[in-house]
């Protein structure tokens, strides 16, 4: 069935046809959580607010793209959770993986990466999280939007309500730091994603 | 040598990656490509950062999110029952302090304001200027109140106008009816015969001498009809019926009772307390109060929804 019918049914409210809404966009609604607040409880927390929400404001959908109006409630939590955590910073006393050892524990870690440590990582994704994770917000939100999700400018400039001259303002610059973030982890990158200047170099 | 770029060259080359450029613009980039080296290199960085960015795996969601009735019950906001009633403690108050705000300054209103206080006012500078003695006057008939001013300060302040008028016609009554200078020493002497003669009785008869009654410096008259109110002549001599010590009230009711019988200077005439009470909390205090309360309980709200949010 259409997506606009299912938002017309959930809209006289028919949960079962907000229901089918979420199946089709579950994943991408945690996948951005997931990337834009780097965890996975929290991204799901937020994801389940989100739908919650959604489904008590879906009278303010009036019509349009539904991905991008519910995608806007997404991100709206996501940055909620980003400033939550920052008035309330917390720090986990105990390992998450039973495995891990408490003497060298991620979570003791120093967050910037020593020279030691950006060799020793091995993890491309967790390279790419980390400077992702380092944008600011707004920056952040356009790059996963754009990059991983696929939205159009148009798309996102309607889900971040900005102009589409600060879409792309915002994300050619969040590119450039990207790109100044990712050659601290040049080893990591594969053959296919280096560039022949680079390798020359 | 690597140039440096401009923002715009960058937000120029990054969308033009995407496809989001004008044919114009699209052609414009493209000329420079092939000929501008630091503009190549720029676009071959930021097509690999797009393709290592977009190497990131997708996430597939570690559960199903469909809603339940019962999950939609369980996430209604709990606030506090404080929080409805200082919202709404807030809204009045600030839905009276604009109506108060807005009835003080309106014009008819503001004028009126102006005119209850003017009369009594003319009243005091009238006493002023011409420096005249305050008169005290007995009842005009048995059983009335006298002078109809005083002990009724609440009257006084509806209708100044009103008093001053009453007060301005029994002025005229007693200027009519009170005996000329000369009549008042001829029925003075009669009186002082009368009253030797009476006294000479008296001590014959009984000894008594009522001393306690009448006062050493004050004259006493007495007057065949009681009607006659009683003068303050040059601020010294008073002319008091016996009736007048219980009923008697001062003009204007400004004078307290313990001056009857006395003459006060002008200058002790002053606006009352009360009206000047009056005047600063319907002025001030009132809608500052307002103002107070409407800020105060809205702050509480704000505070407790703040709170409760999340």
């Amino acid at each position: 069935m259409d997506e606009s019918i299912l938002a017309v049914e959930a809209k006289n409210g028919n949960l079962e046809a907000f229901n089918r809404l979420i199946l089709i966009y579950q994943d991408m609604a945690y996948n951005v959580a997931f990337r834009i607040l780097s965890d996975s409880d929290a991204a799901e927390d937020a994801t389940q607010i989100s739908f919650i929400s959604a489904y008590k404001h879906i009278k303010s959908y009036r019509g349009g793209s539904f991905k991008a109006w519910l995608l806007r409630i997404v991100t709206n939590n996501c940055y909620d959770e980003l400033r939550r955590q920052k008035r309330h910073p917390t720090t986990p006393l105990e390992p998450l993986n039973d495995e891990e050892e408490v003497e060298s524990a991620k979570w003791m870690a120093d967050k910037n990466p020593l020279p030691e440590t950006q060799i020793e990582e091995s993890d491309l994704e967790t390279a790419i999280q980390n400077c992702i994770d380092h944008l600011p917000e707004d920056f952040k939100v356009v790059v996963v939007l754009v990059e991983l999700e696929g939205l159009d400018y148009k798309e996102v400039a309607e889900t971040v309500r900005k102009p589409l001259g600060t879409i792309k303002s915002r994300l050619a610059r969040a590119r450039l730091r990207l790109q100044k973030c990712l050659q601290q982890f040049r080893e990591l990158l594969p053959p296919k994603f280096r560039l022949d200047n680079e390798e020359s170099l | 040598m690597k140039k440096r770029l401009s923002n715009r060259d960058w937000i120029l080359i990054s969308s033009y990656i995407d496809g989001q450029l004008s044919t114009r613009d699209t052609r414009k980039i493209e000329k420079r490509l092939q000929k501008d080296d630091s503009i190549k290199i720029a676009y071959q960085e930021i097509l690999q950062t797009r393709r290592i960015i977009r190497s990131l795996p997708k996430r597939k969601a570690p559960r199903n999110f469909k809603l339940t009735p019962a999950m939609l019950a369980e996430h209604k906001p709990t606030l506090p029952i404080a929080f409805p009633i200082m919202s709404f403690a807030s809204a009045v108050s600030a839905a009276m302090f604009i109506l108060v705000f807005l009835f003080q300054n309106m014009p008819m209103t503001s004028k009126s304001m102006d005119f209850a206080e003017a009369p009594a006012m003319e009243a005091v500078q009238e006493s002023n200027e011409d420096a005249a003695p305050i008169i005290l006057w007995a009842p005009t008939a048995p059983g009335e109140v006298s002078g109809k001013g005083g002990g009724q300060e609440e009257s006084f302040l509806a209708e100044p106008e009103m008093i001053v008028r009453q007060v301005e016609e029994e002025m005229d009554i007693i200027a009519e009816e009170a005996p000329a200078e000369a009549e008042m020493e001829v029925m003075a002497d009669q009186f002082e015969e009368e009253y030797e003669g009476d006294s000479q009785e008296k001590m014959m008869d009984e000894a008594f001498v009522p001393e306690e009654e009448s006062p050493p410096q004050a004259k006493k008259v007495e007057v065949e009809n009681n009607d006659t109110p009683a003068i303050l002549e040059d601020g010294e001599d008073q002319i008091l019926t016996e009736s007048s010590e219980e009923e008697i009230n001062p003009i204007l009711g400004i004078l307290p009772t313990e001056s009857e019988g006395k003459t006060l200077p002008p200058e002790t005439i002053e606006s009352t307390p009360i009206r000047q009470n009056i005047v600063l909390g319907w002025r001030i205090i009132l809608p500052a109060g307002l103002l107070l309360i409407a800020l105060s309980t809205g702050l509480g709200a704000l505070i407790i929804w703040k709170k409760h949010r999340r």
